[in-house]
């Protein structure tokens, strides 16, 4: 900015000049030519004054109340519409395993088989890794920490997106959901928006997840029916709660066992678990 | 899950961790602690309910998925340190919301159409307003950045250098900007237009004659608006 106006005889600076100074930002010589100029020009004065009361009309102006009932409770709604993720440890099978699965078991790896315990309050931030340090549980893992539950060895997002699954779709959203970061889940077009009931009762189920061993057991119940291909017990890469052809249903994303560009991905129902393994649907997928 | 109440003895940043780690709850809660001057933020900055209430979804909902367990690097909610930290986020997150908005809306109220630029013979829409604005309506014609930064520091008495961090610029811009934002409202502010009419006050001399018709300094400021100013 000139500030060659703010000299001679009749020339007045500007508001954003008395401003400027107002606030420090003239460099010193425009700063003392100012001041100067305002020792003996009262109109100047008074506009500086002006300026200095400003803030203060602002902040008479502050209240605007508190954000409307209704506004409020949209974006309740709208916060609870996004799809929940948990936090799930991944701890070695140990003690569940061998209580589980008999020793004639042909599929499950013992070296490789893991347990799944979901970890949801207690869990610090640093229990949170990147979901790239959740693969496969390895038999040193498993030996290691044979009785140790708690270690935390990688996370698996446990999405609840409330998405109406058919068999076409359901392989369909795989990379959506993979990328798990949230914005994509809900804008795909093709997913129907959950009902409020359905979206209540995913969520509920997801929380459920989070408390217990629901999804490690269904998984071992997975790995226990000799029908499905599960050889060994990965890690899930991503678990949606979900329906399916209209029925409440849990998605479950597993890296192939031996085939890296390939995933399994099974749908269950909500009772997955020891009673119930029944697999809703089947599908093996490239990997993304 | 955490109990509500338990949640609510949580500071900001922990809440925030709990969030990370999964908690459903936790953000809910986060949400209920800031809404309220989240909102009045939004509706100075913004200037109309209808797209605070927007602007403010808008920004809950990418605050919630920047910082849930799956959003790279697990949100940004481990680099909190304080809750001054998560007041400043939550605060930068929903004023980038109204300034995306303000910025989407294109035209600024301020900003004379090209149609109703005072012309020769036309009359000046500012020569009509014989009384003062009322200092929110005021505010509203002034360009975004500007009233971002003065509803920040001098509606709300946040220091220079946190609302530099809000808006994600150096202390020094903010202080220009709400300088220059200060000198623009005064006019407006003013039942009389100020007492500087008649004043040869501002270069550029081209502009001089066209002040003293309009009897301020309005219009030569205004067309100097635009990049980052520098004194």
């Amino acid at each position: 900015m000139s500030t060659d106006h703010v000299h001679g005889p009749g020339v007045h600076p500007d508001l954003e000049t008395l401003a400027d100074l107002q606030e420090g930002l003239l460099p010193p010589t425009p700063a003392a030519a100012v001041s100067d100029h305002l020792d003996h020009c009262p109109v100047c004065r008074d506009d500086f004054a002006a300026l200095g009361e400003i803030p203060g009309r602002l902040a008479g102006a502050a209240d605007v109340g508190a954000m409307p009932d209704e506004v409020a409770s949209r974006l309740d709604e709208v916060l609870a519409a996004e799809p929940r993720t948990a936090s799930v440890t991944i701890t070695p099978l140990a003690t569940a395993r061998r209580n589980r699965l008999t020793a004639d078991n042909r599929v499950l790896q013992a070296a490789a088989a893991a347990v799944l315990v979901l970890a949801a309050t207690g869990i610090g931030i640093s229990a949170v890794q990147d979901r790239s340090d959740g693969g496969m549980a390895t038999a040193d893992r498993a030996s290691a920490g044979d009785s140790d539950r708690g270690l935390a060895e990688g996370s698996v997002p446990v999405l609840s997106t409330g998405t109406d699954y058919t068999q076409a779709t359901v392989v369909a959203a795989v990379p959506r959901l993979l990328a798990a970061d949230g914005p994509k889940v809900l804008a795909n077009p093709g997913a129907e928006a959950p009902t409020r009931a359905s979206d209540s009762s995913a969520t509920q189920y997801a929380a459920r997840l989070s408390e217990g061993p629901a999804l490690s057991d269904c998984i071992i119940a997975l790995a226990d029916d000799p029908d499905t291909p599960v050889v060994e017990m990965p890690t899930p890469l991503v678990v949606d709660v979900a329906r399916f052809d209209g029925e409440a249903a849990t998605v479950i994303v597993l890296p192939t066992a031996d085939v890296a560009d390939r995933l399994d991905v099974y749908v269950v129902g909500p009772d997955c678990g020891p009673a119930d393994a029944k697999v809703l649907h089947f599908a093996r997928v490239p990997r993304p | 899950m955490t109990e509500r109440s338990d949640l609510a003895a949580l500071s900001d940043a922990a809440l925030l961790g709990t969030h990370a780690a999964g908690d459903p709850q936790a953000f809910g809660e986060l949400f209920r602690r800031h809404r309220d001057r989240l909102w009045a933020v939004a509706v100075r900055t913004v200037g109309n309910r209808e797209e605070a209430a927007d602007a403010v979804q808008d920004a809950f909902v990418s605050a919630l998925r920047a910082s849930s367990p799956t959003a790279a690097g697990a949100g940004p909610a481990a680099a909190f340190r304080g809750d001054s930290a998560v007041t400043t986020w939550l605060h930068r997150i929903v004023v980038n919301a109204c300034l995306d908005r303000m910025r989407r809306r294109a035209v600024r109220p301020t900003d004379p159409l090209p149609e109703t630029e005072p012309r020769s013979g036309m009359p000046d829409p500012f020569a009509a307003l014989d009384l003062s604005l009322d200092v929110v309506a005021a505010l509203d014609t002034l360009p975004v950045e500007q009233r971002a930064a003065l509803v920040l520091v001098d509606m709300y008495g946040w220091s220079v250098e946190d609302a530099a961090q809000v808006l994600d610029c150096a202390p020094g811009t903010v202080k220009s900007r709400c300088a220059r934002g200060r000198a623009r409202l005064l006019p407006l502010l003013r039942e009389d237009h100020g007492n500087r009419a008649g004043l040869a006050h501002v270069p550029p001399p081209s502009q001089a004659d066209h002040d003293l018709v309009r009897g301020d300094a309005r219009q030569d400021r205004a067309t100097a608006e635009g990049g980052e100013p520098v004194p």
